[in-house]
């Protein structure tokens, strides 16, 4: 059974490749990352991660983000945040590891060999993500699979517990009265 | 106006409630009792030892947060402020997710009020196989009434929502029995949010009953402290060293707390004491301390249905099926109850499989979804050892619980027994929580019955949760067999005694709270007796309500 410190381990031969990597590919240089409007929101995410995440958020939040342009890029820069704050919010060693998990995904080799997309995060496309999701979801390393599980549960928990989320699911919210229950 | 106990508790000045997250230097504390937490089994402990006379102080990680100021309803501020690890503490191969509260009254500010004696059957089994003779159903249900007499626990007379009707339903159908849940409530007005604190109070947790009481009573409690090591002094417990958290509760703030004591109580949860426990080096010849930590193993069914059921608003639950554990023996095939969860937005959209168009056309049909849960009774078969709590490398603890062939087969049974209870109530579509079961899930009993017989069952495909963590220093009268005795006293040093779900030899068989109060309010009697030479008389009402 995979551990925490096989995840280590595919961590440190992710390092040992991208070493290989740039050898072979010259200097070093990130994908583009996610432009957002107000960097210093982020706790927790750097530029790459926040680009792996945007990325991934946009399929697997596919049909609940508003089908409107300007609205869609807020709804994502919210999910994004959401993500980042959820991430702040959980204790030292687990964010360490969804930390390694999103060096993993950003990492050009790593997102292409360990992920299996070949593109940028930036331009790759629906269906490239989504297989990648998919292929994760379903691996046969428990691995893999916990990380998809980890994205999942963050994307969307980071989405539904925002209440603009709510639009469209029957959910009014929780009952107004009880804002006046202590004052009245 | 109605009043909230804490804020007027805090308002009066008479209550000595620290916070550490604001200490700006070391603090030195001194007690007849250290209560390390403040869930179900610290809160009781600090009412009843307080009463005795005895100087209590309380620990708590968490903080201190209250109906009028700080439970606003949202899942968003609710997880952070009220759970360990935000909601999503998780086994070490991550494939069980476990909610446990981590605030002053641990997870009792955030259960679902569920209120069960101890089963005959379980207590039979601890008699027979871990020599507690003094636990028999007639020594104990003194003690569990007056657990219910204290924390105001009665019949439900509201109807109950449709979430838990259509269990009722189904269950009449399929013809397995049935039974209302008891609850601890005081004037509930039936929202449906007690996982994210009860906003009127109305919830009879630790938070608004034992631990004002205590506090009354001159008890202190240091909120915002983690708790590192127990102190010895030879072969005795003298109190234990602590951190001050910041005011999230995720990082030291460097400033240290150490309580000296005569009498040291843990009551952390069954992942945290067992923690505290090892962090100690406690003296531990047979290995005990940690080891068969129970889940009550959850697997999840669900169905959406032809009308509205809206699972977010009403006693979350209401109505049980024990069926299959009266009618499976309890070293036989492992038997479960069939209960229901309250449906938020987050849990539920985290919960279900999947992702993009198609996740989104289940959410889309949130306000119909139905969900039964069967938990399941590990610890009573050779097949079902629990796991084990160890220390990951900063000292945090580690729950590691691999899912058994047995306990494999048991999630299965009970698919196949939710998805035909949904079908026989009129469900639509039922789709057991399960990677490989298709987002629209199963559209008759007869497809699902085929397909749920051939589910691959593997960690992180079958989704698993719990929200019961008991065991990790269980009860013997040998001390080869477990950690304490059955009085909570530590096998191995003087002074030191374990008063929460972590003394539980297997798991309930039942929502543990009520068999956390009964036990524990029997064994801080005994304690409070042996301490001050005079037999307590708990419940007394406590004056200030």
């Amino acid at each position: 059974m995979l551990t925490r410190r096989q995840l280590l381990k595919t961590g440190v031969a992710g390092a040992a490749v991208l070493g290989i990597s740039r050898l072979l590919y010259g200097p070093w240089r990130p994908d583009a990352p996610y432009e957002v409007p107000k960097p210093h929101q982020f706790k927790v995410l750097d530029a790459q991660s926040r680009t792996a995440l945007a990325a991934i958020a946009r399929v697997m939040l596919k049909g609940a983000l508003p089908r409107d342009e300007a609205e869609f890029e807020t709804a994502l820069h919210a999910a994004v945040l959401g993500c980042d704050t959820a991430i702040a919010g959980l204790p030292g060693a687990v964010q360490d590891e969804v930390k390694e998990l999103l060096t993993l995904l950003s990492g050009r080799f790593t997102r292409r060999w360990v992920a299996g997309v070949s593109s940028a995060w930036s331009e790759a496309s629906e269906a490239e993500i989504a297989h990648f999701l998919s292929r994760w979801r379903f691996s046969s390393f428990l691995l893999l699979r916990s990380g998809y599980q980890a994205l999942h549960q963050i994307v969307f928990a980071a989405w539904y517990g925002n209440p603009q989320a709510w639009v469209g699911i029957g959910y009014e919210g929780p009952p107004e009265f009880v804002k006046g229950y202590w004052h009245a | 106006m109605p009043k909230d106990v804490i804020a007027e508790g805090l308002a009066s000045g008479k209550w000595d409630v620290r916070d550490a997250a604001q200490f700006m230097q070391d603090q030195m504390l001194e007690a007849d009792v250290l209560i390390v937490g403040t869930g179900a089994g610290g809160g009781v402990a600090a009412e009843i030892l307080s009463q005795a006379g005895l100087k209590v102080v309380m620990l708590e990680e968490g903080g201190l947060n209250f109906a009028s100021r700080d439970f606003k309803l949202k899942e968003a501020d609710a997880y952070p402020q009220l759970y360990q690890e935000s909601a999503g503490r998780q086994t070490k191969d991550k494939a069980i997710t476990i909610l446990q509260g981590r605030a002053v009254g641990g997870s009792t500010t955030v259960n679902w009020t569920s209120s069960f004696r101890t089963p005959p059957t379980t207590l039979q089994h601890w008699q027979q196989h871990y020599g507690l003779a003094d636990m028999t159903v007639a020594a104990m249900a003194p003690w569990f009434g007056k657990a219910e007499q204290r924390l105001n626990v009665i019949d439900w007379q509201v109807e109950s929502n449709m979430n838990n009707r259509v269990l009722a339903q189904g269950a009449d159908r399929i013809g397995i029995h049935w039974s209302k849940i008891r609850r601890n409530v005081n004037g509930c007005l039936n929202l449906g949010y007690c996982g994210m604190g009860c906003p009127v109070n109305a919830k009879q947790s630790m938070l608004v009953t034992t631990i004002p009481s205590a506090l009354q009573q001159g008890a202190t409690l240091l909120t915002h402290v983690r708790a590192e090591r127990v102190l010895l002094e030879g072969e005795r417990a003298v109190g234990v060293a602590g951190v001050a958290m910041d005011s999230g509760g995720l990082y030291p703030n460097g400033v240290r707390i150490t309580v000296k004591a005569k009498t040291v109580l843990l009551a952390g949860g069954a992942i945290n004491t067992p923690a505290l426990m090892l962090r100690s080096e406690l003296p531990d010849p047979y290995a005990r301390i940690g080891k068969r930590t129970f889940l009550h193993p959850v697997n999840i069914s669900g169905a959406i249905m032809p009308f509205k059921v809206e699972g977010w608003q009403g006693a979350p639950q209401s109505i049980y099926s024990d069926h299959f554990l009266d009618t499976l023996p309890v070293d036989g095939p492992i038997g479960y109850k069939l209960e229901v969860p309250p449906l938020h937005p987050v849990l539920t959209a985290i919960t279900m499989s999947g992702f993009g168009e198609k996740h989104r056309s289940l959410m889309a049909r949130f306000d119909r979804l139905q969900v039964i849960l069967a938990l399941l009774r590990d610890g009573f078969h050779e097949g079902s050892q629990g796991g084990t709590v160890g220390l990951k490398s900063d000292g945090t603890p580690q729950l590691d619980y691999p899912i058994s062939d047995y306990v494999w087969s048991g999630l299965r049974h009970a698919y196949l027994t939710m998805a035909e209870l949904q079908f026989a109530a009129g469900a639509n579509r039922v789709m057991p929580i399960h990677e490989d079961v298709s987002a629209e899930g199963y559209a008759s009993w007869a497809e699902a019955r085929a397909g749920i017989q051939s589910l691959p069952l593997e960690a992180l495909r079958a989704k698993i949760v719990s929200a019961h963590v008991m065991g990790g220093a269980g009860m013997s009268t040998q001390p080869q067999d477990g950690v304490v005795n059955s009085e909570g006293r530590f096998h191995q040093l003087d002074g030191l005694y374990v008063m929460d779900g972590s003394v539980f030899p297997t798991s309930i068989g039942a929502n543990p709270q009520l068999s956390i109060y009964g036990l524990v309010a029997r064994n801080a009697s005994l304690l409070a007796a042996s301490l001050t030479g005079k037999q307590p008389d708990w419940p007394l009402m406590p004056k200030m309500q």
